[in-house]
């Protein structure tokens, strides 16, 4: 690192050097001295500008020989070689994804499948839950029914001989007073609404 | 001497000179920039450029040496400068398979020429490519560099001196033949003259170019003077100083639109002189049969 230092110090000193040197060299041109004219705007006859061109020319391609294009040529060759590698990478990686899209494409076409599977047990266990179910229910109803039916039928025999009972009792109290007294018609009336509500504190008291 | 008229140079300011005036009239000038009465300025600007393009290639090599993509605007522009010649100019005109060879050599050149150029367009300097025998150094080592391609690329000087002959097939009786002969001659030696014209017409362009671009741009400024300097005070122009303020506002505007286009030529011609010389490598390399 040091030396390429020196070099290219040395490089650039050379060049300086140059720009000194050659007019020095070049005075002694046969044409320096002579009168302008002619063709002289084109610098035709200086010879010692041609002569530093080549020199300056050939020293600049020189350094940048030594110093600038091995570095380029080196970077551009590190520079192909990434890239290279960037593409084989990248190629890789779009070959691994692709497979891992096949692979996922594949786990949800069957997860797909699956929940299909899932989806037609779950209507089919619902199916024939709601049936059963609903068979329970029928069944629950009319045994409530039946159960009520019968509750109502035995309510209905309890008061129908409880009517029967209390019916009679009011017969035989009417009968009994009937005998026991000859009575008009408003006297039956009164007996009547006696016996009824003789019955009513009765059922009162029971 | 105060009065006396002074003779008008076109090229005065635009060849290589020892005085460079920068503003004369307040005595803001460089004198004495020469040894032995040899001019240094073309030689200071030459070794300037040589020195931009040497320190920038050296630059621009450290930062490439790593193989990381380009950062920032100056390492953009080396780079985009240095395909660009790959690309554009070494490729198509030597080819894929030599273009790494000449590379260095083309993008240099280019580098050089196009620095040289553009150190032109600064007031009060100059383009040492408007002198003739810079061009004709720069075309002297492409010469040697495009021949050197032919002899290599085709065995040897006898088989590069044959592909200057075009291979002209003639039917016919013994006249016909020794007019065939005849007419393969001419063709040759045209073809061997065509090898030393066709440098000689890169560096007259070039140069040609450059200098008729400077002398423009110098003239027509120099309208301002024609109408207002007593020096140069062209008859017409005596006691209508309203003329100065017609001309002044003219001259400048004109001159930045051509300096604008100068900077263009500038590249343009450097462009052209290395492309021509990537061609006639090529042609050299592998001629047409």
């Amino acid at each position: 690192m040091r030396t390429a230092s020196h070099y290219k110090l040395f490089a650039l000193a050379a060049l300086v050097v140059l720009v000194i040197a050659l007019p020095a060299l070049a005075a002694a041109d046969p044409h320096a001295g002579e009168k302008k004219g002619g063709l002289d705007f084109t610098g035709i006859k200086r010879y010692d500008l041609g002569i530093y061109t080549l020199v300056v020319f050939g020293l600049l391609m020189f350094i940048v020989g030594k110093f600038a294009w091995p570095n380029i040529r080196a970077g551009l060759a590190k520079r192909e070689a990434n890239i290279g590698a960037l593409i084989a990478d990248a190629k890789r990686d779009r070959a691994e994804a692709e497979a891992k899209l096949t692979d996922a494409n594949k786990q949800l076409a069957e997860a797909a499948t699956k929940a299909k599977a899932i989806l037609d047990e779950a209507r089919k266990d619902a199916d024939a839950l709601k049936v059963s179910e609903r068979e329970v229910g029928v069944k629950d109803a009319q045994a409530e029914r039946e159960r009520v039916k019968r509750d109502l039928d035995i309510e209905r025999d309890a008061v129908g001989k409880e009517l029967h009972q209390q019916v009679v009792e009011l017969a035989t109290l009417i009968a009994s007073k009937a005998i026991r007294q000859q009575m008009s018609l408003d006297k039956q009336g009164s007996l009547v609404d006696e016996s009824i509500a003789e019955l009513k504190a009765n059922a009162t008291r029971a | 001497m105060a009065g006396e008229k002074k003779a008008i140079d076109p090229f005065e300011h635009v060849v290589d000179s020892g005085h460079t005036p920068i503003l004369e009239t307040v005595g803001l000038e460089v004198h004495g920039l020469e040894v032995a009465g040899i001019p240094l300025k073309f030689m200071l600007l030459m070794a300037i450029s040589a020195t931009v393009v040497a320190l920038g290639l050296i630059w621009l090599g450290k930062k490439m040496a790593s193989g990381e993509p380009p950062t920032g605007k100056l390492w953009n522009l080396l780079e985009s400068l240095l395909f660009f010649v790959r690309d554009k100019i070494v490729k198509p005109g030597v080819g894929e398979h030599d273009a790494n060879r000449y590379l260095p050599y083309l993008t240099t050149l280019f580098l050089f020429i196009f620095t040289m150029n553009l150190i032109g367009m600064f007031p009060f300097l100059g383009s040492p490519t408007a002198s003739i025998m810079v061009t004709a150094a720069l075309a002297l080592v492409s010469f040697v560099v495009i021949h050197a391609a032919g002899l290599e690329g085709n065995h040897g000087v006898a088989g590069y001196l044959k592909t200057f002959i075009p291979p002209i097939h003639i039917e016919g009786g013994a006249a016909m033949q020794v007019l065939g002969k005849g007419i393969t001659v001419g063709i040759a030696l045209l073809e061997y003259a065509t090898a030393f014209i066709r440098v000689t017409v890169l560096a007259v362009r070039l140069f040609a170019n450059m200098l008729a671009g400077h002398t423009v741009l110098f003239m027509i400024l120099f309208f301002i003077a024609l109408v207002d300097n007593p020096a140069y005070q062209i008859e017409i122009a005596k006691g209508k100083d309203w003329l100065y303020f017609l001309v002044m506002p003219f001259s400048v505007l004109l001159v930045t639109a051509l300096s604008l286009l100068e900077l263009f030529i500038a590249g343009l011609q450097a462009f052209i002189f290395t492309f021509l010389t990537a061609v006639f490598i090529g042609l050299a390399k592998h001629p047409a049969h």
